[in-house]
């Protein structure tokens, strides 16, 4: 009987990235201890945190490549598989060209292995490679690059500490970023002052000294309005805005007609709360902006983000202690995925697709030719797959079945491949679908190791790079996905010949500037990790960003004026309610691990759909029955749960769970390409029950 | 009172359940905590208060409950019958019963992990540090501290006085 | 198949209150209970052959004796008693049996029965009071911020 040992990892689940140990015995995961000398947890964990150990010995974890085979799973030797997915990825690529080629990479998976996954794709011809952060924060990572020159968080989270007043919109952070309010709390205990904008009263909103019940898709009305009144009350940063940024005064014309009243009329937000807000943030010594999904979500999301940079520069409030934006990714690496370029338009370290200069970068350390257009993303690669111009895609660590907005056209895509390859740690969604009647969607399926079974680096959202070390060998035959992706390269005439996650690291170090001092024992021996940019070995990472200048050609910050338009898809007579969606604390994303948590699943088992208690009473919904949801793409059905939390004329549903998806729409926003998953409109009736006549529900209309 | 026991700031409870998952991982799958939600707004946790006139202590006929010295109220499982009797005594209603090993389960305040310096589960993990372990009036010092800075601050409009 | 010397279970059922203890610990499980939404019907097997006498050891009310006999009761025959079960005054969910409660009220010490605004925690279930005291809680936190300001 051995002494057991503490392994230290980052946890899988969000982008906060706090540590913990594994308690390992007998190489068996017999516990898990908290880290209180983590920069950013302090030793603390969400629940989902306290619940990992759920996934690691689970009965359903994948053991064996499969093959799909007479209606079943047929188990095969990982030699095999290899060769019949090189053979298929090949044939293709002969006969119909890299671009019939999909690749979706993983916010779940280490650096490495996404560097290698985007390395293969684009060798083999095709920039056809994304991953989910399309989904959730592309608008940040294109429009607040667009402003600042980088789309990333600007201050560590620890510093939220040193706000004094804090804007948080679109942003769930107490149910989903749990940690994240801890240091808000820490603000709040010096004074500081907390405003929440957000469709619902959410955990979040409890902790707030002004909430702002804001309307979805309404963001910039908002915004632009608070802009108004700090320009037209003087309150601006005049040094800040003359020495730091270009493009004010076009602003300024643009923001002309967004009185408080104006602001209000498209938001529902009372316009003495509109100019008590904008007071606050502007008078601030340091104040911060925290936004998420609520901002980014929408045809709009680019825009939005842009507003939120906007109302930033014209207070001065970048740069410092205290004062920037902190967008919350979601995904435990969907940073760091984002930074090892698993995207259709950037190479790793954001350097652009269609940039010669880069392009050549890559193909001379790579050995190869590559593309000179952007590629496809994720929603872009399920039409073309439903047109039947991508034939093959290799999905790693991702569930676009769940996740992806409007199911059943997902589905459809899907199932018009030629070839479908998911490599996982659970046969998701995507990879047999939960209907067993319904014919499973993958043809091999690849077992994958969990965080704790393998080893490398993740980059939370506050740009922290931690290395996370291997715990546990992997249950079966499952194997780390950077082996399977070495393998597949190999076989595919690519020279893959990585010793493990740290060669992968120290090519990524020559390659991508913003991580070229962090190495792999420099980063393995440091608790916390190390905060890029840390271009050199010597360097000690760059906590706060756009100190002295902005990432931007002249260094100077752009201003870009936004205007309101509204969500794609406004309410009607036939679908008067505005549905938004959003998460739970015990549950994460697509679910696949938390819905196998028992701890997890025993406190919300199931989707749930919120009303308002007065349209509940118009429809006879009472609290707990069966409702049927019903948009123009389809419908599913969800308990309900009558609350005040929603305002009349909405509803919200969490996306943990299938069903969710099939309703929400597909509309894209033009530059970020990230859907509207956060308006759809919506019927709700009580099921089963007769369809009522009367009693139709006045919603959030689409205003001109 | 020199008794060291689980504290909670209402203000800073965000119902993630965090310290309830920890507590079931760390009790054989059985959680000791319990959050509850008031009028939609108000998150409180509730794990056995270690009353000092406890009355699942009075209900108890095996002394598998009993009074500690240190203030705290212990249980011994090898003693207990399975009556159930102290479920019912608890004014509060944080007695458990593990249907499996057939005995009552209560805040033990973490006193495996205790004795080796570590702080209880709830305690740590909780992510906005709301649960505090300690005497009374390093609670109540801190708890004062805390509402004076939040009285300068104004109320939220959503809270209700019913 | 008999092993040990046969007992008689001797119950006395004006006695018992219907809590658990006996029935988790025979080692045959020769005493059941099971409750429906009004009643909880707790049975006996009216001989026993083991050599011990652990129900008789834990009942807190020392109902139950056993007594050497010579006489072996018919397998299938049962003594049965049975509890009306307390209904929660709040979400009417049996919880207990009356007898039991009416234990608990004179065990327990008048002044901690009831808290301030005179409402009784003892017929509430245990979900419930955890609810009520959940709601009190909340009162005075809200009350206390609202003298701060």
């Amino acid at each position: 009987m051995t002494q057991p040992s503490l392994i230290p990892t980052i946890c899988p689940y969000c982008g906060v990235g706090c540590g913990l140990y594994i308690v390992v015995e007998d190489g068996r995961p017999v516990g898990l201890e908290y880290m209180p000398e983590h920069p950013v947890s302090e030793g603390s964990l969400c629940p989902k945190g306290n619940a990992v150990l759920e996934i690691l010995d689970h009965p359903e974890r994948l053991c064996h490549p499969m093959r799909k085979a007479n209606g079943g799973w047929k188990h095969i030797s990982w030699l095999e598989a290899l060769d019949l997915v090189s053979q298929k990825i090949g044939q293709v690529r002969q006969a119909y060209g890299p671009d019939a080629l999909g690749f979706l990479a993983s916010a779940k998976c280490t650096n490495e292995e996404n560097y290698a996954f985007q390395k293969l794709a684009r060798l083999l011809g095709t920039h056809n490679v994304d991953h989910c952060a399309r989904l959730c924060h592309a608008p940040t990572v294109v429009g607040l690059a667009r402003a600042f020159g980088s789309g990333a968080m600007t201050n560590p989270i620890p510093d939220l500490a040193n706000a004094d007043c804090f804007f948080i919109i679109g942003s769930n952070l107490a149910e989903n970023h749990a940690p994240v309010a801890r240091w808000v709390l820490k603000a709040k205990e010096k004074g500081a002052r907390v405003i929440v904008a957000d469709p619902r009263l959410t955990p979040t909103a409890w902790l707030a000294d002004t909430f702002l019940p804001i309307r979805p898709g309404s963001d910039v009305a908002l915004l632009n309005g608070m802009i108004h009144v700090i320009v037209e009350e003087g309150l601006t940063d005049r040094a800040f805005i003359a020495q730091r940024t270009s493009g004010f005064d076009e602003l300024v014309k643009a923001i002309q007609d967004y009185t408080p009243d104006y602001a209000a009329h498209i938001t529902g937000v009372p316009p003495a709360l509109i100019v008590e807000a904008a007071r606050a943030y502007a008078k601030a010594s340091s104040a911060a902006i925290v936004y998420c999904m609520g901002i980014t979500q929408h045809t709009t999301g680019s825009d939005n983000v842009a507003a939120c940079a906007n109302l930033a520069l014209i207070c001065g409030q970048v740069g410092r202690p205290g004062a920037g934006l902190w967008p919350l990714r979601g995904q435990n690496n969907v940073q760091g995925a984002c930074d090892m370029g698993a995207l259709a338009e950037f190479y790793p370290g954001y350097q652009q697709i269609n940039d010669p200069a880069a392009r050549e970068k890559f193909a001379h350390a790579w050995g190869g030719e590559l593309g000179t257009e952007p590629g496809l993303t994720v929603v872009e690669m399920m039409n073309a797959a439903a047109a039947g111009e991508i034939k093959v895609m290799y999905i790693m660590g991702e569930n676009p079945l769940l996740s992806d907005p409007n199911s059943g056209h997902v589905r459809q895509a899907l199932e018009a491949l030629d070839f479908l390859l998911v490599q996982d740690i659970f046969l998701t969604e995507t990879a047999q679908l939960a209907d067993v009647v319904l014919p499973q969607l993958a043809d091999v399926v690849l077992p994958a190791a969990a965080w704790a079974e393998k080893e490398g680096t993740f980059t939370s959202t506050g740009r922290r790079v931690q290395w996370s070390h291997r715990a546990i060998a992997p249950p079966g035959e499952a194997l780390d996905d950077l082996w399977v992706i070495g393998q597949v390269a190999q076989r595919l005439g690519l020279d893959f010949d990585y010793s493990g996650a740290g060669a992968v690291l120290s090519e990524i170090n020559q390659l991508v500037p913003s991580y070229g001092g962090i190495a792999p024992q420099r980063v393995a021996e440091t608790m916390g990790g190390l905060v890029w940019p840390c271009p050199e070995a010597d360097h000690a990472g760059t906590p706060i960003l756009h100190t002295e200048a902005f990432a931007t050609p002249d260094g100077r910050a752009r201003i870009v004026p936004v205007h309101y338009t509204p969500p794609a898809e406004g309410t009607s007579a036939g679908f008067p309610l505005v549905l938004t969606t959003g998460r739970v604390a015990v549950h994460h994303n697509a679910g696949s691990m938390t819905r196998r948590s028992p701890s997890l699943m025993k406190r919300a088992p199931e989707l749930f759909v919120e009303i308002n208690p007065s349209d509940a009473a118009q429809l006879g919904i009472a609290q707990g029955e069966a409702v049927s949801i019903t948009t123009a793409r389809g419908g599913t059905t969800a308990k309900a749960r009558v609350t005040d939390k929603v305002e009349s004329g909405a509803a919200f549903m969490p996306f943990h769970f299938s069903g969710t998806n099939q309703l929400t729409i597909d509309a894209l926003d033009t530059e970020a390409k990230i859907p509207e998953f956060k308006v759809a409109a919506v019927r709700l009736r009580p099921e089963p029950g007769p369809e009522l006549v009367e009693g139709l529900v006045e919603g959030v209309s689409k205003e001109e | 009172m020199m008794s060291k026991l689980i504290y909670t700031d209402l203000e800073r409870c965000i119902y993630c359940w965090a310290c309830e998952v920890a507590c079931q991982r760390e009790h054989n799958d059985l959680s000791n905590m319990s959050v509850v939600l008031v009028e939609d707004r108000f998150a409180v946790p509730l794990s056995c208060r270690h009353c000092e006139k406890a009355p699942c202590v009075t209900a108890c006929y095996t002394e598998a409950l009993i009074p500690t010295e240190d203030g705290t109220i212990s249980f011994d499982a090898a003693k207990c019958t399975g009556c159930g009797l102290c479920v019912f005594a608890c004014p509060f209603g944080v007695i458990g019963f593990d249907w499996t090993g057939k005995v009552i389960h209560q805040c033990d305040l973490c006193a495996g992990r205790l004795v080796e310096g570590k702080p209880p589960a709830c305690v740590i993990t909780c992510p906005t540090q709301a649960l505090s372990y300690g005497e009374y009036e390093a609670f109540t010092q801190e708890a004062k501290r805390r509402a004076a800075l939040a009285m300068v601050r104004a109320m939220p409009p959503q809270a209700k006085v019913s | 198949m008999m092993t040990g010397n046969p007992n008689q279970v001797l119950v006395d059922l004006d006695k018992c209150i219907g809590c658990w203890a006996c029935t988790h610990v025979c080692p045959a499980e020769l005493i059941t209970f099971a409750d429906n939404d009004r009643q909880r019907t707790l049975r006996f097997a009216r001989t026993c052959s083991e050599d011990c006498i652990r129900c008789a050891e834990v009942c807190p009310e020392e109902v139950i004796t056993l007594a050497p006999t010579t006489e072996i009761a018919p397998e299938g025959e049962y003594l049965t008693a049975t509890f009306d079960l307390l209904r929660c005054q709040q979400c009417d969910a049996p919880f207990t049996t009356e007898r039991i409660v009416n234990k608990l009220l004179a065990l327990i010490p008048q002044e901690f029965q009831a808290d301030a605004e005179e409402l009784s925690w003892v017929r509430l279930c245990p979900n419930c009071r955890q609810l009520t005291e959940g709601e009190k809680v909340a009162k005075e936190w809200i009350m206390s911020r609202w003298r701060g300001g």
